[in-house]
């Protein structure tokens, strides 16, 4: 079995603005970074209070790690990854694993998180990843 | 035994690697003592740098797996400033570790609490890092709540001579 090998990351978060809600699409914060089209996504990895209690940005991470589910879409508006479990993306709640991808270009701001669930879920929470990305 | 096309290019841009492997030839402690003033105080948002290296440089070597020890896996760490609590897994969800490069540019930012391994499924942090600057490199906490200069972080850095 392999697991990834970090090179390059970026934190990013979509950030629950206002009262949670089910069915509302919170996209993911722009990260200038991101955009560059040379740039390839091949990993992730979600953070709960469990890895991380306050994102950069100042955002209290999300206490919960179920109810929450992401879209990840590439520059062509491909949802290549769509509505996957944010619990699945937390490498402790997988042995280590990270999440792996085929490799993309994406487009952050396109990406978005949705709840299926707002218990344990306030306003302002941040759904953080780290995006694990290669420049090529 | 035969690899998928897909993973053969992974492996091959080093972007994954497998789970048993070791995650380096040559593994150096090194030890941030926090202090109650000076470089090594701890504030929040204040960055903590690391010291150069001569045996940590880009030019020598690329590192291939970092990993904090926490209270847990060792409780206090002994060097030259003498004895410092280790980081509690709680208050590593508080930092990051972040790695720079000679032009400060960020090449990764990576929370504290992930790079414990017992939290990981003892499933080792590996890295790819070739292009680095030790002494550009620091950690640096959201809150500094409850930490003190009585505590200190410890890495493991694992790396491969070039």
């Amino acid at each position: 079995m392999n697991n990834l090998i970090i090179k390059r990351s970026q934190i990013v978060e979509a950030v629950i603005n206002g009262t949670p809600a089910t069915g509302v699409r919170y996209y993911f914060t722009d990260v200038p970074n991101l955009a560059a089209n040379n740039l390839r996504l091949y990993g992730l990895e979600g953070f709960s209070t469990t890895q991380l209690a306050t994102t950069p940005t100042g955002y209290t991470t999300v206490g919960t790690t179920t109810g929450i589910v992401v879209t990840l879409r590439d520059t062509n508006k491909v949802e290549f990854l769509y509505q996957m479990p944010f619990y699945t993306t937390i490498r402790a709640n997988n042995y280590g694993a990270y999440t792996i991808l085929a490799a993309r270009t994406i487009n952050l701001t396109d990406c978005y998180v949705t709840l299926t669930n707002t218990s344990g879920i306030s306003a302002s929470n941040s759904v953080a990843f780290n995006f694990y990305y290669d420049l090529i | 035994m035969q690899v998928s096309p897909l993973v053969e290019k992974m492996m091959e841009k080093r972007w994954i690697r497998p789970t048993q492997g070791r995650q380096g030839e040559f593994l150096k402690s090194v030890y941030l003592p926090f202090t109650a003033t000076g470089n090594y105080s701890v504030a929040t948002g204040r960055s903590i740098y690391f010291q150069p290296d001569s045996s940590l440089t880009s030019d020598k070597v690329i590192i291939t797996g970092i990993e904090l020890v926490d209270f847990t896996t060792n409780n206090t760490i002994d060097g030259a400033s003498g004895t410092r609590t280790n980081l509690a897994s709680t208050e590593a969800t508080l930092g990051y570790f972040v790695l720079s490069n000679s032009k400060r540019e960020i090449i990764a930012q990576i929370p504290l609490a992930c790079l414990i391994l017992r939290l990981n499924g003892g499933r080792p942090t590996f890295t790819y890092f070739d292009d680095f600057s030790w002494e550009n490199c620091s950690i640096y906490f959201s809150s500094a709540s409850g930490i003190t200069a009585a505590n200190g972080a410890w890495f493991k850095v694992f790396y491969n001579k070039k």
